[in-house]
């Protein structure tokens, strides 16, 4: 061998390596292309295009049966719209590059698929143009990512109706706490109002609880009766206010009357009381004290007033004085009439008839004056007996007794039947007697007056029920016709039958009989048939 | 039977006056309070016909005066009165008084009635 052939056989085996090299490579590349998930292709740049080369991971993305497969198809057959591949073939060749495209294809079989796409333009050796391009399946992807939008719109459209009903719930809320402001602002408010009136208001004003526990007082009670508030608010106000007769004696009205709001009683009205009350350095003053029930959002209690009365009391009694020493002043001409005129009449000798008749007409005229006199003086003494009421323990049948004896001449006079049936023992009743004579002698009297000459007239006295002890007046041969009943006991009224019988009376008999029963705790009431005659009842109390 | 009337309305007195003596009574006759404890002591009556509104000495004065003294005590004093039944009347009662007579109440010859009832019971 020589040199030449050594020199073409160094030439040979370079190139043979070189072979190898470039084999080796091409078929790293050939295997690299093989082996991507992705699709690899080239074709042509037409409007159709078709493919010069696809890698396996395309002809499976595009359902073709094998390479050759695909490559008989054009490039836009694989687009769902065939004008998008003029688009996208217009777009590389503009650009060079475009990577990333989201196209709108379809496989062979027809399903749809979208596909990422990047390519490159390029000029092979004769200058024709032709696209490398990688192209990648985001079907799942886009579809995961419409599902996931979808979702998000759901959630997005849930969260903004959740968000809607929030700022309705907000809205109703804000209403809700400017409502209550308005409420709190409200009460606040009436709280004020309660405060200024509590504060302002004359009389001792306290409300109690049930059990007598005090929960509000106003000013007024604090000043009255020297307590403080701390002393007064939450302590039972049967233990802070004493409350008497005129005697001193204790009387238990607020204790019954919380008794009687325990027991549930129906109909625990109003109570008015005038009495004594203890401050608490133990001075003595007169009051009138009212109770009255509260039931209002489940709280039940009491509700007591105190008004101090001293200067009504000296009121009354200087009108009581007054009234007296008027009335002696009034009667002590009238008594000088009468008794001139009965002696006149007792010596008539030298007279005629009609001075006899005058002399008869003048003294009935006085008694009439008498009567009136008597009349307005006693509604006053029970106008003032309403407040100087002295209750004491009085034996009320004696003193039925006594009273009908002082009214034997006048029942006498009309040879009328008196008779007096006492069932009960009606003794320690603690009753003003001023005001059971008044009551008692008013209502018998108008029984004399009214019933006829030979009439009878039953008092009887017996027990009405637990508390209460009951007095009759009964006329079987009187009756009270149906348009004087309604007036009955009114101030001055007179039925026209009661002015035929008499023209002397004063018609305040009945309404002094009223006022005395009523003060005296008792009521007052009548019966009148045409066969049965006129009772008139009336109640006083057994004990206080 | 001797009869003391104390009584300040002259009138009145007068009244009464003649209608006792003209039914057999023995009567004096006093115008204020003092006057009456005068009369008393001095003629020591069967009965006192007393009226409460009086001058110098009112009627219960004159009667608590009377009830003190253990020789005038028992005298049977009847109150006349135009007060009604008032608290003095009470307070005469509640003193000893026998009885009481609202004027305009009565007529003349009730009140001689009365007295004689007294003056009985008395005996």
């Amino acid at each position: 061998m020589n040199k030449d052939d050594l020199h073409e056989c160094s030439a040979t085996t370079e190139l043979e390596a070189k072979n190898l090299k470039f084999q080796e490579i091409s078929e790293r590349y050939r295997t690299l292309i093989d082996n991507v998930p992705v699709g690899v292709y080239r074709n042509t740049s037409g409007p159709h295009g078709h493919f010069i080369e696809v890698n396996p991971a395309a002809v499976a993305m595009f359902e073709a049966d094998s390479k050759e497969d695909l490559m008989n198809h054009n490039v836009s057959d694989l687009y769902q719209d065939p004008e998008n591949r003029k688009l996208f073939v217009k777009k590389i060749l503009e650009l060079g590059t475009v990577k990333n495209e989201e196209l709108e294809l379809r496989t062979l079989k027809g399903k749809k698929l979208i596909g990422s796409v990047s390519a490159t333009a390029k000029k092979d050796l004769e200058g024709n143009v032709y696209f490398d391009g990688v192209i990648e399946d985001i079907t799942g992807q886009r579809q995961s990512e419409f599902e996931l939008e979808q979702k998000v719109k759901i959630r997005t459209a849930d969260l903004e109706a959740a968000n809607q009903k929030l700022q309705e719930i907000k809205r109703a809320l804000l209403t809700g706490l400017e409502d209550l402001n308005e409420e709190r602002n409200k009460s606040e408010h009436e709280h004020i109002l309660d405060e200024v009136v509590l504060n302002s208001i004359a009389s001792g004003l306290v409300v109690a609880d049930k059990e007598g526990l005090i929960i509000k007082a106003s000013k007024s009670f604090f000043d009255l009766l020297g307590w403080a508030r701390e002393e007064v608010i939450g302590k039972k106000i049967t233990d802070l206010v004493r409350i008497e007769d005129e005697s001193g004696q204790k009387m238990l009205i607020t204790e019954n009357y919380l008794a009687q709001i325990h027991a549930e009683k129906e109909g625990s009205g109003l109570t008015r009381v005038h009495c004594f009350l203890r401050r608490k350095d133990g001075a003595r003053l007169s009051a009138l004290v009212i109770i009255a029930p509260v039931n209002n959002d489940g709280l039940s209690g009491i509700v007591e007033t105190f008004t101090d009365t001293t200067q009504e009391l000296e009121v009354e009694r200087e009108k009581n004085e007054f009234l007296s020493l008027a009335s002696h002043q009034l009667r002590t001409p009238l008594s000088i009439t009468k008794w001139t005129l009965d002696l006149c009449n007792q010596d008539q000798t030298n007279l005629t008839e009609a001075q006899k008749k005058r002399l008869v007409d003048l003294y009935e005229s006085n008694e009439r004056l008498i009567s009136i006199v008597d009349g307005i003086l006693h509604t006053a003494k029970i106008e003032a007996g309403k407040i100087l009421l002295k209750k004491e323990l009085v034996d009320v049948s004696d003193l039925i007794r006594e009273l009908c004896e002082t009214m034997m001449p006048a029942v006498n006079k009309k040879n009328q039947k008196l008779s007096i049936s006492i069932k009960s023992k009606l003794d320690h009743v603690f009753i003003d007697s001023m005001l059971f004579r008044e009551a008692f002698i008013s209502l018998l009297d108008n029984a004399n007056l009214y019933a006829p000459e030979g009439a009878h007239i039953d008092v009887e006295a017996d027990t009405y029920d637990v508390m209460t002890y009951i007095v009759s007046i009964h006329s079987a041969e009187s009756f009270i016709a149906e348009q004087d009943r309604k007036h009955l006991f009114t101030k001055f009224y007179r039925g026209e039958h009661s002015q035929k019988v008499t023209g002397s009376g004063n018609g305040l008999g009945l309404f002094i009989a009223k006022s005395a029963v009523e003060t005296n705790g008792g009521k007052i009431w009548f019966e009148s048939t045409i066969d049965n005659g006129t009772t008139f009842f009336f109640t006083i109390p057994r004990n206080i | 039977m001797k009869i003391l009337i104390v009584e300040d309305e002259e009138v009145l007195l007068k009244v009464l006056i003649e209608k006792f003596e003209k039914d057999k009574f023995t009567v004096d006759s006093a115008v204020d309070g003092e006057k009456a404890m005068e009369r008393v002591k001095a003629s020591k009556p069967d009965l006192i016909l007393l009226d409460i509104i009086l001058p110098k000495k009112n009627g219960v004065e004159v009667l608590r005066d009377l009830k003190d003294d253990p020789e005038l005590k028992d005298i049977p004093v009847i109150i006349i009165s135009n007060l009604g039944a008032d608290e003095k009347i009470k307070e005469a009662l509640a003193l000893g008084a026998a009885d009481y007579l609202v004027k305009t109440q009565h007529p003349i010859n009730e009140v001689v009635e009365r007295v004689r009832s007294w003056l009985l019971k008395a005996k």
